[in-house]
Order: C-alpha cells, then sequence, then structure tokens
C-alpha cells in the first residue's frame, strides 16, 4: 500500500474544511439549505462532488433545538469527543508504524502494519470524517474511504493465518524463555563442571610441574651422586695402574683397563640420562629461521670424520620453531648415521621441504642398515643393536629424538633394510604445540607411508 | 720459575678427588705449599684463621669443589665475595657438575675459571698446566693486612 498517498488523502480531508469556507451556514441559511440547494453560484454547487454540489446537508443543521437553530452545546460535545478519541487514534496510529519501521525489514510483521491501517482508516471513517460532516458534508468522499475500508478489511479478513503468531508471541516467548532458562541452567551447570575441571587440571598441572621439577632436580642430584663413586673408582685403578708399573701381571692390568672402560660406560649412560631429562624439560620460544641454514648449522657443529660426507639438501624455507630442540634432532640423526655406519667412509644425504603446517626432514645413511624386526627396537630407550663395548654409544640418541619430536607433535618413522642404507624421515610441526596438550590424533601429521615399507 | 709461595688451597670433600689433585699437581711438579679443606665451612675456618691457626694469608689461590656438605662450594664463594678481607681471592672452580647453573652460578662470583675434574679420568691432568702457568705468570693479590 502506497502509505505517502494515503498521508496526503488525510491531510486533504483535513484541510479542505478551511479553504471551503463558504459551508458553514448561518442558522437560517442552514434552514433554508434543508430545503433548497445551494446557491448556483456558490463553489459548492459548481465544484464539490463530495457534498453533491452542494445538495447534502450538513450534520450541525440535523441536530436541532426546538427553535429551529442547531443544537450548539450537543455538537460542540460530540466534536470535541471526536477529537480526542482522533487525536488518541493517530497517536496510537503513529507509535504502531514508528515501532513497524523501527525494526529491521526482515523482522517486519506486514500482517501487523495491515491491521494498523485498518484501524486508522476506522478512525477516519467513523471518528474524524464524522467531525468534518457536521459542517461539510461529504458523505461521498466518506464512501470512497469506506471502500478502502472494506477492501483492506476483507483482505486481510481472507487471510487471518499469519495474525497468529503475532497474536501467540508472547507465549512463544515465554515457552523460548523457558527453554532458554533451561538451557542457561545446563550451561551454568556446565561452566561449574568446566570450572571445576579447570581446578582439577590446574592443579594436576601443577602437580606434575612439581614433580618434573622433582625429577630434574632428581636427575640432577643422582648424575653427580652416582658419577663421584664412579670417578673414584677410575681414578683409584688409574692409580694402581700407574703406582704398580710392571709389579702387576699382564692379566691384571688388562681387567684393570677393561674396569675403567666399563666405568666409562657407565658415565656415557649417566650424561645420557641427564640430557634425556634435560631434553624433556626444557621450553625455548619459537624463532624464525632459516631450514637450510639450521641443517648446515647442525652439521657444521658435529665432528664429522673427514671420510664422511654430508650433503645439504634441504630447501632454503623459513620456518618458525623452537631452534634448540630442532637442531638437537637433525644433530642426532646425523650422528647416528655416522655412529652406526660400517665402513670408514660414507655418505650421508639430508633433504627437507616445507609442507601444509609442517616440515618435512629425511636423513638417509649408505650404511649397513637395519633389519625389519628392529625397526621398532632403535627407539626405545637405552636400545641399540650392535654390542655396546664396540660402540660409542649411550643407547639414548634415537629414544631422544622420538620423544623431542613427538613432544612437537611431529612423528617419526625409519625405511631401511639390510645392505640398503637407512632412511629416518620425520615431521617437525612449525606451529610449536604447547607441552601439556595433546593433539587429537585427527590432526597427526601422516606421511603417507607405512612402516612396512622399504627403499628400493 | 714457580712461585713457590702462593698457597694452593683445595676445597674438596672426596678423598680420591683430593689425592686425584694431589699426583696431577705432583706429576707437573708443582711443589707449591697446599691445604686442604673437606667443606666451605673448613675451608672458611682456614681462610679467616680460627682459634688454635692463624688465617691464610694472600697469595693463595682456591680450588673449589662445588657439591660439598655442610657448605658447598657456591655458598662458601658467597662468603668469601661478601667478606671484604677475602673478596679478592682467586678461585679456580674444579668440578664434576657441568650444569649450566652451577657454571651460571659460579661465575657470577667471578671465579676465575670453571674448571671440570674429569669426563674420562685425564682432564684433570690437562688442567694442571693452565693451572702452573697461572701460578707462574699472573700477579696475586698482596695481602690486606
Amino acid at each position: 500500500m502506497n502509505t505517502s498517498r494515503v498521508m496526503v488523502t488525510i491531510l486533504f480531508s483535513a484541510a479542505l474544511p478551511l479553504v471551503a469556507a463558504d459551508y458553514s451556514f448561518s442558522e437560517e441559511a442552514a434552514v433554508e439549505c434543508c430545503a433548497a440547494p445551494a446557491d448556483p453560484d456558490s463553489l459548492s454547487a459548481k465544484y464539490d462532488f463530495f457534498t453533491n454540489f452542494g445538495q447534502y446537508m450538513a450534520r450541525k443543521n440535523c441536530l436541532r433545538t426546538a427553535e429551529g437553530g442547531s443544537d450548539w452545546t450537543w455538537v460542540i460535545a460530540l466534536i470535541v469527543l471526536n477529537v480526542v478519541v482522533v487525536a488518541a487514534y493517530v497517536r496510537i496510529f503513529l507509535f504502531w508504524r514508528r515501532c513497524y519501521l523501527d525494526e529491521q525489514p526482515q523482522d517486519r510483521d506486514v500482517k501487523l502494519m495491515e491491521l494498523a491501517w485498518i484501524f486508522a482508516l476506522c478512525a477516519i471513517c467513523g471518528y474524524a470524517l464524522a467531525t468534518v460532516i457536521f459542517f461539510w458534508p461529504v458523505y461521498r468522499l466518506q464512501a470512497f474511504f469506506l471502500t478502502a475500508l472494506a477492501v483492506i478489511s476483507w483482505r486481510f479478513a481472507l487471510n487471518l493465518e499469519p495474525i497468529r503468531a503475532s497474536l501467540s508471541s508472547r507465549r512463544l516467548q515465554r515457552e523460548l524463555n523457558e527453554v532458554l532458562q533451561r538451557e542457561n541452567v545446563s550451561l551454568i551447570d556446565r561452566q561449574n563442571e568446566l570450572a571445576a575441571l579447570n581446578g582439577t587440571l590446574e592443579h594436576t598441572t601443577k602437580e606434575l610441574r612439581d614433580v618434573n621439577k622433582n625429577l630434574d632436580e632428581f636427575v640432577y642430584a643422582a648424575s653427580h651422586d652416582l658419577k663421584a663413586p664412579l670417578r673414584a673408582i677410575d681414578n683409584l685403578s688409574q692409580f694402581i695402574i700407574e703406582d704398580t708399573k710392571d709389579e702387576l701381571p699382564d692379566q691384571a692390568r688388562t681387567d684393570l683397563l677393561e674396569l675403567r672402560g666399563r666405568v666409562l660406560r657407565m658415565e656415557r649412560l649417566l650424561d645420557g640420562l641427564l640430557v634425556y631429562s634435560r631434553s624433556q624439560s626444557a621450553e625455548f620460544p619459537a624463532e624464525s629461521m632459516n631450514l637450510r641454514g639450521v641443517v648446515q648449522n647442525a652439521i657444521d657443529v658435529l665432528d664429522i670424520p673427514e671420510a664422511f660426507q654430508i650433503k645439504n639438501l634441504v630447501s632454503g624455507v623459513q620456518l618458525k620453531t623452537q631452534r634448540p630442540p630442532f637442531e638437537q634432532v637433525i644433530r642426532n640423526l646425523i650422528d647416528n648415521a655416522i655412529k652406526h655406519h660400517d665402513r670408514s667412509e660414507g655418505l650421508v644425504t639430508i633433504s627437507g621441504k616445507q609442507l601444509e603446517g609442517f616440515v618435512q626432514i629425511e636423513i638417509k645413511d649408505d650404511g649397513p642398515g637395519i633389519p625389519a624386526e628392529y625397526h621398532e627396537r632403535i627407539f626405545e630407550m637405552f636400545a641399540t643393536i650392535r654390542r655396546r663395548d664396540v660402540l660409542d654409544s649411550n643407547g639414548m640418541g634415537l629414544s631422544m629424538v622420538k620423544r623431542t619430536i613427538e613432544k612437537q607433535g611431529g612423528e617419526i618413522e625409519v625405511e631401511s633394510e639390510v645392505g640398503q642404507g637407512t632412511l629416518f624421515r620425520f615431521n617437525w610441526p612449525t606451529q610449536p604445540v604447547a607441552n601439556s596438550v595433546p593433539i587429537p590424533l585427527g590432526l597427526k601429521v601422516r606421511t603417507g607411508l607405512t612402516s612396512d615399507q622399504t627403499v628400493n | 720459575m714457580i712461585d713457590n709461595s702462593v698457597t694452593i688451597l683445595l676445597v674438596d670433600d672426596d678423598d680420591v678427588d683430593v689425592r686425584l689433585v694431589q699426583r696431577a699437581l705432583k706429576k707437573q711438579n708443582i711443589t707449591n705449599p697446599m691445604i686442604v679443606a673437606r667443606d666451605g665451612v673448613e675451608a672458611l675456618a682456614v681462610l679467616k684463621g680460627s682459634d688454635d691457626r692463624q688465617a691464610l694469608q694472600q697469595p693463595y689461590l682456591i680450588l673449589l669443589d662445588l657439591k660439598m656438605p655442610r657448605m658447598n662450594g657456591l655458598e662458601l664463594l658467597d662468603h668469601i665475595r661478601n667478606d671484604e678481607s677475602l673478596a679478592q681471592s682467586i678461585v679456580f672452580v674444579l668440578t664434576t657438575s657441568n650444569a649450566e647453573r652451577d657454571r651460571q652460578g659460579a661465575y657470577q662470583k667471578n671465579v676465575a675459571g670453571y674448571l671440570l675434574k674429569a669426563k674420562a679420568g685425564q682432564d684433570l691432568e690437562n688442567h694442571m698446566p693452565l693451572i702452573e702457568r697461572f701460578l707462574d705468570n699472573v700477579e696475586f693479590p698482596t695481602s690486606s693486612n
């Protein structure tokens, strides 16, 4: 419905009595008016279609006194009451409309606004025009308004169902409120539960931190206290060898040297334990670095035998991660490849690339290879598959590598076959992962290779 | 020439370690007088003097172990640095501990050097030429009293 046009119509009808001043008759004229048509020269006789060109009679003339004049007391009373009612209606309508327009277009209830228009037209037909007609008998205009009212009312009346929503809005709101309240209660319950859980978690975290700290202290103290007598044994056996010189039987000398060898191994184990415990507790800030540079750095730090060749084929991408553990892993793996090589010369190739959210590093050697049955065991603590005294090894390297990688949220796997060399491949997330938050399995990076696949 | 007047104060609770240092010094022909203290408390008594003994006079060099009962090396260092009459003491830490916190703690208390006793038994002897050159070449603080 074109609201502005309706508004103009209303304004027009309100203004008409002012321009049509010649409709206010004197009492005598009014009486005459009942008997005779308007003066044919008057404006109304010429133009006023609404009053049948002045033939209709103003209502004030219908309220007559015994003397034949208008009953002004009641005319004025009716007019005042009409105006009062119309004023109230206008106020209601304007408020109604403003509320309607204040809503977002998609939230506006058209049905309610139609009702508002019906209400407005009722006010116009019933009270506004009734007032006007006291002086200006525009019954035909009233007919137009009534037509409009009839059309709109019937349009509304024939489609009543949508108004039900408006009428039941209170109930819907109440029901919604009840549901919300219930939800709220359960939400608060959840919140309380969560807060309790959080408390427990905090407590556990603190306990864990304490335990870690204690463990750290313990390992530190133990490694010192265990090493002290060990060193004493070593020193004393050295004193014996030095002091006895040639008096000592060869076998005894050999045994003493053997004894010192075992002491040395024990010391390495303790050192390894210490490094291992530190690698588990240390936290470093993430820093930006060049992947190729980090690998080169790790290579440069290592004491690599001359006969060994290390090829750095890593791409020069930037990454952000905790540097020390990352470097340590690379160093350990290269060191491992050299240490466990069966020849005095060899080639270690390191390649690496950036993938979605992590870098993938491969460290490949041309050493003896690892039989498939040992692929799991090599990552266990203190496991080394060669005789211990043959090797300068504490058996901690790969388990430490694995733990360090997994702590970061990555994975390591080995591909190897006897005589074919060994390839270690690991994924290292480039966004550091807090160690207290386990990575959901679904998010874990996988290389798509299974451990039984081998290099050809 | 070794300045024989520099006294070496060895603070260590381990008999074998004491013997080890003594043997190593002997091997290097360092014949400076040597006093052994078993822990920080004993060392402090030597340095400050006690009822039956005069305080140790400069010049002296302290070889200090860290892990000791009663008063450990770092605690003794605190006492030394906070005591005006001892503050200029030259101290070498001689320890088995390679822990970062010990190293840092010792250097924060202005030690002349942090020496590791041993990895494979040989290191201590390797330190002796250093000690010898130090005794030989470095001017020691003079006695304050």
